[in-house]
Formats: C-alpha cells, structure tokens, sequence
C-alpha cells in the first residue's frame, strides 16, 4: 500500500472491520475494480477520491507542470474506468493504477514544448532547521525543488515512488516497466546526481 | 586471497548503497534488510548515506505541492466524460493528431520525414495522371491543321525516286522538319532553325536526291 495518507480512505469503510487488518484497504480497492469492471459509478467515485491526494502529488513533482496535473490525473481515472475488466489481480490496484499514470505523464510530456515554468510556492523553512544542521535542512526548500527539476521526469518519478509513496523496488519495477535492478541503478544514479546539484548550490551560496 | 576480500567487500558496499533507501522505508525483505545491517555496522560513508537519506525523505515531504485544482471540480470534470457517448469520430481525430503531432519527436523523426517524400510522389505520380487526362492526345488526323507553330523557311523538291530512309537522313542531317506539302509541284515546306537557314539550304542542294532548295521568308506557305 502506498503511503501517503489518504484522509478520504475511512469515509467509505465497510462496516465489517476489514480495515482492521493489514491487507484490508488492498483487497477493498481489488473490490471497488471488480464493481467498476461492472460499471458501478459509486465504487468508481470512491477510488476517484482515494487515489486523488496521492496521484496528484505523484504526477505534479514527475510532471512539474500544474496545468496538465488535473488533464493526466483525469486520463488515468479514466483508463481506470474503461480497463478496469483488465485488472488481473497480479499486482496491487495502486501498482497498476500509479503504472497508468507513469505512462500518461510520459505522454503528455512527450507532446510537451514549452519549458518548465513552476515555481514553488513559497513555505517558511521549519523552526527545527538550524544552520547547523544537515545538508538538506539547511538549505531552503526552493534549493532542494531545483535540484529535482534538473533531474529527468523518470529519476523524480523513481524518487517520488521510493521516498514518499514508500513503494518496494519490486513494485516499482512493475509501475515504470523494467527491471529491479534498473530501477536500483536509476535511482542510485538519480541520488548521486541530486547529492552533487545539492553541494554545488551550497558552494554557489557560500 | 586478500583481492577477493577487497572484491567482496566493494560489492556489499555497493549492494548495501544501492538498497538503503528501501532500507530506510522498510521494504526490503529479511535477507536483505540483514545483509544492509551487517554492513553497516562496519561502513561509516553507509552511515553518512543513511543519514541523507532520512534528511531528503523528510525534505520531500515537507516540500509543497500546488494543488492548483479543486478535487470536486476535477471530478465533475470527469463524470461529464464518463457520461459522453463514445464519440469514434472525436476518438479518431485526437489519435490522428497525436500521431501526427508526434511523427517528428526526435525518436522517429525518420518517420515524419519517410512519410513526407511518400506524400510527395504520390503527388507527383498523381499530377502526371491528371495532366495527361487533361491534356489533348498527342496525335492527329492527317486532315487536320498542323499543330506546329515553327514557320516554314525553305521550299525543297525532292527527286521523284527519293527512298523514303534517304528523306528520313536527309532532314536529320539539316535538322529540318516538314510542315506543308506536297504542292502540285511536289515542293514541301520545311522549317529549319532560322540561324541555319542559308547552311541547311547549301546542304540540301548537295544531296542528289534534292532538285530544289530554296530560303522563304518566315510565313511563307506552299
């Protein structure tokens, strides 16, 4: 199970208790695809608005373009809803819905000309963050958003899946169609290059 | 002996590097989370890494995302394509321009281009059949006018035993062409290049063949 929190996730909890357990969301979403493959509107909003927060987040930082974020993320519910009778079981429904929209934003990218215009918006650096502290802490947020756009959109993909949906290397694989140890070496490298834009910033404001 | 250690060493540190991310979120399985552990223990740049790790998982997700758009909206959105009937023709189109759009992305850009020179023979085998459709045949009847323009400018008569091959070479040899005649005096109008009228008529009355070679005027006629 992805991991980001999912504050809409409980709304529509069946009664049974089957969120108790460990494995429960997953076998609810294998659920809710078995009633849109019947084309079950309900069942359909309510995975809409599960995966809403995490395929937005997911596809704004792989994208870094917010006026095709809404465009991708709506494509992808909507192969959802017409390859929902596809779903074989043989991954998690959020493997094969984030592999969906792996492909989308390749697309949409790939009819993309314009340059990257996104901006972070601004959020004052936490109170914790001392001068004295770490890399990364020490730097403002704006730093570390640059030095991820200067990555491609499949290394931010890879980072994005690793770190914030806490995705296995496995799953991963399945989601951008290759092998474990291609997504290894991508996201080492996608690391080491961030590690390197990171120092170097650092360098330009000392 | 001491190489192989060195070998074994450098690839658990390399294998270690590669996993400590999944490391640091609980998603290794046991015999990996134990190999990353062990190396651990005894690797303090995987120690550092680690560290860095945690840093930039924390940094991400304390970095902010737009959400320039409202979930409601996006959804109300969708539902409207949801209740669209299935439009092939629309369907169709956005396929074709996609695919169009995209037959010059670099990958195969080779596409674009192999389709383009496809496209322009096809014209032009295309414009050769329109043109000979519409164009007038390139025969006539021997009653009617001449469709030559070039005016006659020398008046020949030929002997009367003249061998149709020896006609044939006599006016290749003056670059001459028949364009009126016989008279009643058996005299054909020929049209010579104007430049070489004097020279083609010297020719033409040394053939023995030839009775009578004469310059016109331009619009001469027998």
């Amino acid at each position: 199970m992805l991991g980001v929190p999912n504050d809409r996730a409980d709304r529509n909890s069946p009664p049974n208790g089957l969120r108790a357990e460990a494995l429960a969301p997953t076998l609810d979403e294998q659920i809710l695809i078995e009633r849109i493959a019947l084309r079950d509107r309900a069942a359909f909003e309510d995975l809409y608005r599960r995966y809403f927060p995490r395929l937005t987040r997911f596809i704004e930082r792989m994208v870094r373009r917010p006026q095709i974020v809404g465009e991708i993320l709506n494509d992808t519910m909507f192969v959802v809803w017409r390859k929902a009778a596809t779903y074989n079981g043989q991954s998690k429904v959020s493997t094969w819905i984030f592999s969906i929209a792996y492909r989308t934003a390749l697309r949409a990218l790939g009819r993309q000309s314009d340059p990257v215009e996104w901006e972070a918006p601004e959020v004052p650096a936490p109170p914790e963050a001392e001068p004295e502290s770490s890399l990364i802490q020490r730097q403002d947020r704006r730093i570390l958003d640059e030095a991820l756009s200067q990555l491609t959109a499949e290394h931010r993909a890879v980072i994005e899946l690793t770190y914030m949906h806490e995705c296995a290397c496995r799953e991963i694989a399945q989601i951008v169609g290759c092998p474990v140890d291609t997504v290894k070496t991508r996201l080492f490298y996608a690391r080491r290059r961030l590690k390197s834009l990171l120092a170097q910033r650092m360098g330009d404001l000392r | 002996m001491s190489g192989r250690v060195v070998d074994f060493a450098r690839s658990a540190h390399r294998h270690a590097r590669e996993l400590l991310p999944w490391y640091l979120t609980g998603q290794l399985d046991e015999d990996q989370r134990l190999a990353v552990e062990a190396h651990l223990r005894s690797c303090a740049a995987c120690q550092l890494d680690l560290q860095w790790e945690r840093e930039l998982q924390a940094a991400l997700g304390g970095a902010p995302v737009s959400r320039a758009w409202d979930e409601d909206l996006a959804l109300a959105q969708l539902r409207e394509r949801l209740d669209a009937p299935p439009n092939f023709l629309e369907r169709v189109r956005r396929q074709t321009r996609i695919a169009a759009g995209r037959m010059f992305d670099p990958p195969q850009r080779w596409l674009g281009y192999a389709v383009l020179a496809q496209l322009a023979i096809i014209t032009v085998l295309a414009w050769n059949l329109v043109d000979r459709s519409l164009m007038p045949a390139d025969y006539r009847t021997l009653g009617a006018a001449p469709a030559s323009a070039a005016p006659a400018n020398v008046l020949v008569v030929f002997d009367s035993n003249l061998r149709e091959r020896d006609l044939e070479r006599i006016l290749r040899s003056v670059g001459a062409r028949i364009v009126g005649g016989p008279n009643e005096a058996g005299g054909y109008l020929l049209a010579v290049d104007p430049a070489r009228q004097s020279s083609a008529v010297d020719k033409l009355r040394a053939e023995k063949a030839v009775r009578l070679a004469e310059p016109l005027k331009l619009g001469a006629s027998p």
